[in-house]
């Protein structure tokens, strides 16, 4: 006992390190669960109650030109909104006359970024709104531009945000004027990336993204981006094609979130036929 | 008292990290306080109680940044445990007051960022390589710049 306890302190820095290791590789392992999930809502809790205490202090590179884009914005938006009002009307006259059901209207709510985690490619965002406002994990987090990310994590009173410039984050989206689908992502770089898109498929530079029905979190048809490039991956039948994002990330310091209803509705189906699923596979095996 | 000490300071550059990295981000690249100040402890206390203030405050760090838990503690153990093999206690100070400090912070740095990045690009079609380096290399250089300041600070303090 004296010389394992003996070698144990010769050895010290590599019996801690083994250990250390060790736990750090279980604490990945787990950290996705929802056991883990407690401490993550206590740790937003606390960070956003700090970041709000100096939320206030003014940015003004970021305000100037949180402005300038507002303004560009606007005189975009006047223009389209009688657009939108003639085919809005047109819409629900064809959608009656083919008796399809009139798409629900999402329900915003109004949120101030309290702080922004830009470090590491985790990015994130914190907003002062949490569980006591209705919001969930997994909801939608938009701007007027367009798709911010969603929901990650939540305390009483605040958010963290993972923004899809986020490498855990994946999108399904689509081509909004050939409706060709495929999966946004983010690799690093200045732009985000669809992959595995069919070579003969129509798509063109300026083409817009918006995400898709398939998301299980999204609403469809909010805006990601804007078709920049696209690049044939060799001896393949398909594309990959970087996708400007709509929104700012770095300049963001208000958004909305989207209050979910029927796409809650998808993932406890989802779950369901996950759950039906695994205990047929059970049975199987008795 | 002095381990006490480190984890109050420790615990405050974490802080600081994640809520004031956003002002200091160029192009999504933000400087590492906290391992500066673990490289400061490894060389100042050994491996042993460098790799476990790693552990402990990359723990921490990796709860409140809202980032994949573990990953951070286990690169900054790693990197510590690495930064220790040049402790000496015979030279700490001057290792601490002139270039070796910087040396070991880039060495840290280096091997924190390549593996965290390693840990969070696994599993998916992400290229290791492109990101370790347009992060990795730089977000060393840019904690290495930064490193310079306390440098300076304490060559003066003690008269060098």
């Amino acid at each position: 006992m004296r010389r394992f306890l003996d070698f144990l302190i010769a050895f010290k820095e590599y019996v801690a390190l083994t250990l250390l290791v060790a736990s750090s590789l279980t604490m990945i392992a787990v950290s996705r669960t929802s056991e883990v999930e407690p401490l993550r809502a206590f740790a937003t809790g606390l960070v956003g109650a700090i970041q709000s205490t100096y939320a206030w202090i003014p940015n003004p590179i970021a305000l100037r030109n949180e402005n300038r884009d507002l303004q560009s914005k606007s005189i975009e938006l006047a223009s389209e909104v009688g657009r939108l009002r003639r085919a809005e009307a047109e819409n629900i006259e064809l959608r009656r006359m083919l008796g399809i059901a009139p798409r629900k209207d999402w329900k915003l709510i109004p949120a101030e970024v309290v702080g922004k985690t830009t470090s590491f490619q985790q990015n994130m965002l914190t907003i002062n709104l949490g569980t006591n406002d209705s919001i969930m994990e997994g909801m939608a987090v938009v701007t007027d531009a367009g798709l911010v990310g969603r929901v990650y994590a939540t305390s009483q009173n605040f958010s963290l945000v993972q923004m899809l410039f986020n490498t855990d984050l994946r999108v399904a989206a689509k081509i909004a004027r050939t409706r060709v689908e495929g999966i946004i992502a983010w690799e690093g770089g200045p732009a985000l990336v669809m992959r595995d898109v069919p070579k003969a498929l129509d798509v063109k530079m300026g083409d817009l993204i918006v995400s898709s029905e398939y998301s299980t979190y999204f609403p469809a048809d909010v805006p990601i981006g804007t078709i920049s490039s696209m690049h044939p991956e060799r001896n393949s039948l398909f594309r990959s094609v970087t996708v400007d994002p709509s929104v700012n990330f770095f300049r963001v310091e208000h958004v909305y979130v989207i209050l979910k209803d029927a796409s809650l509705e998808r993932e406890r189906l989802a779950l369901e036929a996950k759950a039906r699923e695994e205990a047929t596979k059970q049975q199987v095996k008795r | 008292m002095k381990y006490l000490i480190y984890a109050v300071v420790g615990f405050l550059l974490i802080v600081i990290q994640v809520l004031v990295s956003r002002f200091l981000s160029i192009a999504g690249v933000s400087p590492d306080f906290l391992l500066i100040f673990l490289v400061w402890v490894t060389i100042r206390e050994g491996q042993f109680a460098g790799e476990t203030s790693g552990f402990v405050l990359g723990f921490v760090l990796d709860v409140m940044s809202g980032g994949i838990i573990g990953a951070q503690a286990l690169s900054k153990t790693i990197a510590c445990f690495l930064v220790g093999f040049f402790y000496n206690p015979e030279r700490t100070e001057q290792n601490i007051r002139n270039w070796p400090f910087l040396l070991l912070t880039l060495l840290g740095s280096v091997v924190n960022n390549f593996l965290y990045y390693f840990l969070i690009t696994r599993g998916s079609e992400i290229s290791f390589g492109e990101f370790a380096f347009r992060y990795g290399a730089v977000g060393a250089l840019y904690t290495v710049f930064i490193a310079i300041f306390p440098l300076l600070y304490w060559s003066r303090r003690r008269g060098y």
